[in-house]
C-alpha cells in the first residue's frame, strides 16, 4: 500500500508534529510525508533548537533523529520528559541505528517509540496512529473529568466528591471482578471505564436552578421533583453524544450512570422505577458509592456521618435501596472505602482515621441522633 | 523534472522510482532533494577526508553515519552500504581498514555524483 492511499482514512486534523534532524534531506522528505497526511509540521535541526521552538509551537508528537550536534535525540527526550508540561508529548526516535543498545537508550530516555531509517511510509503512519490514539485518550479523560468538575462547580459543598466517587466505584468494581457471578461482566476494562465515567453521574445538575441546588435545609416536594430532573438532564445530554459516537463504550456507561444511579433495587427509585438487574450494574455500583459519600460528608442540608454510621445505613438498605451483591462487596472493601474517605478528606469534616493507617481516636464532631439519606434520594427528609 | 522513464537506463547508484515514491509522487520535491544531495556530497566527502587525515575516528564514524542515513533516504543503496563499512571500521578503530574502505566509499560518491549530474543535465 502506498502512503497516499493508506492515509485516506486517517484524520490527523492538523495535529502538531515537530521533526528534529540535522539532515535537511531527511527533514524535507519526512515533512512532505506528514503534510500530505494532514499533520501540521515544524522543523528543527537539533535538540537544542527543538526545545527552543517548543516554547512557542507545543507539538503533540516529536519525531527526532538520534545523532545530532548540539543536543542529540536521547538528550532531547530526557529534556522533554523533565519539563513541567500540562500535556503529554509523544516521542518517536528515528535513526539509522538499529542496534538494541540505541533502542534501549532511547526508550530509557522517555521515547515512546522507535523507528529505523529510512522510514517506511506505512510503518510510520501506523506508529503515528498509535501516538494519536494515546493522545486522544489523554484528551478524552481530561475532558470527561473537566465536564464533571464544571457541573460540580455549581454545588458549593461537594469539594473532592468526584475524586472520591471514582475511587469508591473502582474499589467496588474491582471487588466484583473476582466474583464468579461477574466473571464475564466485570473485567479490567469495566473497572477503567467506571473510574472514568462515574464522575459524570451528576452532570445533569447543570440544569437545576440555584434556588433548588444551593438551598440549605430541606427541599419541598416540588423542589425535590425539580432536583430529580438532574438524572434526565444528564441522560439526555449524554444520550446525544452516545448516539453520535456509538463506538464509544464509555459514553454508554456514562449515560447509564447519569440516568440511573438513583434507581433503587426494590423499584422505588427514579426516574424510571427500574427494579433489580434492570438497573445497569455500573449505576448500581455508583449508587452505593454516591450514597456512601453523601453520608460521610457534610452538605448544606446535613452534617457528616461517621463511617460506621454510613456503613450501617448501607447494610440496612441491602435489597431495598441497594443490590445485595453490591452491599456484600461493600462489606468486603469497607476498610478501603474508609481509607479513600480519609485520603481524600475535604478538611471541612473531622473524621475517624482508618485503623489501617493509624489508630487515632474518633473525632467526629457530629453527634447524630438519627440518620438521613442524601438530598437526591426519595428518602431525603422533605 | 527527472522523468521516471529515465530510471530504467540509470546506473544502479540510486533507485529513482523508489525515490519518487518516498517523495509521495512529488516530482518537484524529488528534484529539489537531488540537487541538495548533489551539493552536499562533495562537502561531506571533504569533511570525511579531513577527519581521516587527522585520524579523528569519531568524526569519521559520525560523518559516514550521517552519509549513510542520507543515502538511505535518497535510495542510494550502494553508497549507504559503503558508508556503513566505513562507519563500522571507524567505530572499531581499525585504522588499517579505514583507508581502504574510504577509497571504496569515494568511488561510490563519484559514481553517484556522475549519475546525478547526468540526470540534472537531462532535466
Amino acid at each position: 500500500m502506498t502512503g497516499i492511499s493508506s492515509l485516506a482514512g486517517s484524520k490527523p486534523n492538523g495535529l502538531k508534529v515537530m521533526i528534529v534532524d540535522d539532515d535537511p534531506i531527511a527533514l524535507e522528505m519526512l515533512a512532505n510525508f506528514l503534510q500530505v497526511a494532514g499533520y501540521n509540521v515544524e522543523l528543527a535541526s537539533n535538540g537544542k533548537e527543538a526545545l527552543e521552538k517548543m516554547r512557542h509551537y507545543a507539538p503533540r508528537i516529536v519525531i527526532s533523529d538520534v545523532d545530532m550536534p548540539e543536543m542529540n535525540g536521547v538528550e532531547l527526550c530526557r529534556a522533554i520528559r523533565n519539563r513541567q508540561s500540562i500535556q503529554y508529548t509523544y516521542l518517536i526516535l528515528l535513526t539509522s541505528h538499529s542496534d538494541s543498545d540505541s533502542v534501549l537508550l532511547g526508550l530509557d530516555a522517555g521515547a515512546d517509540d522507535y523507528l529505523s531509517k529510512p522510514f517506511r511510509h506505512e510503518e510510520l503512519r501506523l506508529r503515528l496512529e498509535g501516538g494519536r490514539r494515546l493522545l486522544t485518550l489523554e484528551g478524552r479523560d481530561m475532558m470527561i473529568f473537566s465536564l464533571a468538575k464544571l457541573a460540580e462547580s455549581r454545588d458549593q459543598d461537594t469539594g473532592t466528591h468526584l475524586e472520591r466517587i471514582r475511587e469508591y466505584s473502582k474499589v467496588l468494581a474491582t471487588e466484583l471482578m473476582s466474583w464468579p457471578k461477574f466473571e464475564h461482566v466485570v473485567d479490567a476494562q469495566f473497572v477503567e471505564l467506571i473510574y472514568l465515567t462515574s464522575p459524570l453521574h451528576d452532570v445533569g445538575k447543570v440544569g437545576i436552578p440555584d434556588s433548588v441546588l444551593l438551598k440549605p435545609g430541606k427541599l419541598t416536594p416540588d423542589e425535590f421533583e425539580v432536583m430529580k430532573r438532574h438524572t434526565l438532564i444528564g441522560g439526555e445530554t449524554l444520550s446525544a453524544s452516545a448516539q453520535a459516537y456509538p463506538e464509544a463504550s464509555f459514553l454508554k456507561m456514562a449515560l447509564d450512570i447519569a440516568l440511573k444511579h438513583h434507581e433503587r433495587w426494590d423499584g422505588t427509585g427514579y426516574p424510571f422505577q427500574l427494579k433489580g438487574e434492570d438497573i445497569p450494574l455500573s449505576a448500581r455500583i455508583v449508587a452505593v458509592a454516591d450514597v456512601y459519600d453523601a453520608l460521610t460528608t457534610k452538605r448544606v442540608y446535613k452534617p457528616a456521618f461517621t463511617h460506621e454510621t454510613a456503613a450501617d445505613i448501607i447494610y440496612k438498605s441491602r435489597g431495598s435501596h441497594f443490590d445485595p451483591d453490591l452491599v456484600d462487596a461493600f462489606a468486603k472493601v469497607e476498610e478501603q472505602m474508609r481509607c479513600i474517605r480519609y485520603e481524600l478528606d475535604e478538611c471541612s469534616v473531622a473524621i475517624k482515621k482508618p485503623a489501617a493507617v493509624s489508630p487515632l481516636p474518633i473525632q467526629c464532631e457530629n453527634n447524630l441522633a438519627g440518620v438521613s439519606y442524601p438530598r437526591c434520594s426519595p428518602s431525603h427528609p422533605l | 523534472m527527472l522523468a521516471a522513464s529515465h530510471a530504467l537506463a540509470m546506473p544502479a547508484s540510486f533507485d529513482q522510482i523508489k525515490l519518487l515514491e518516498r517523495c509521495m509522487g512529488n516530482g518537484a520535491l524529488m528534484q529539489k532533494l537531488l540537487v541538495e544531495f548533489l551539493k552536499s556530497l562533495p562537502i561531506e566527502k571533504e569533511s570525511l577526508e579531513e577527519a581521516v587525515q587527522t585520524e579523528d575516528w569519531s568524526s569519521v564514524a559520525r560523518i559516514s553515519h550521517k552519509m549513510r542515513g542520507t543515502a538511505l533516504n535518497m535510495c542510494a543503496k550502494p553508497l549507504s552500504d559503503a558508508a556503513l563499512q566505513v562507519e563500522i571500521v571507524a567505530r572499531a578503530i581499525q585504522m588499517d581498514l579505514v583507508e581502504h574502505r574510504c577509497i571504496e566509499l569515494n568511488q561510490h560518491i563519484e559514481m553517484l555524483m556522475n549519475a546525478l549530474t547526468r540526470e540534472a543535465s537531462k532535466a
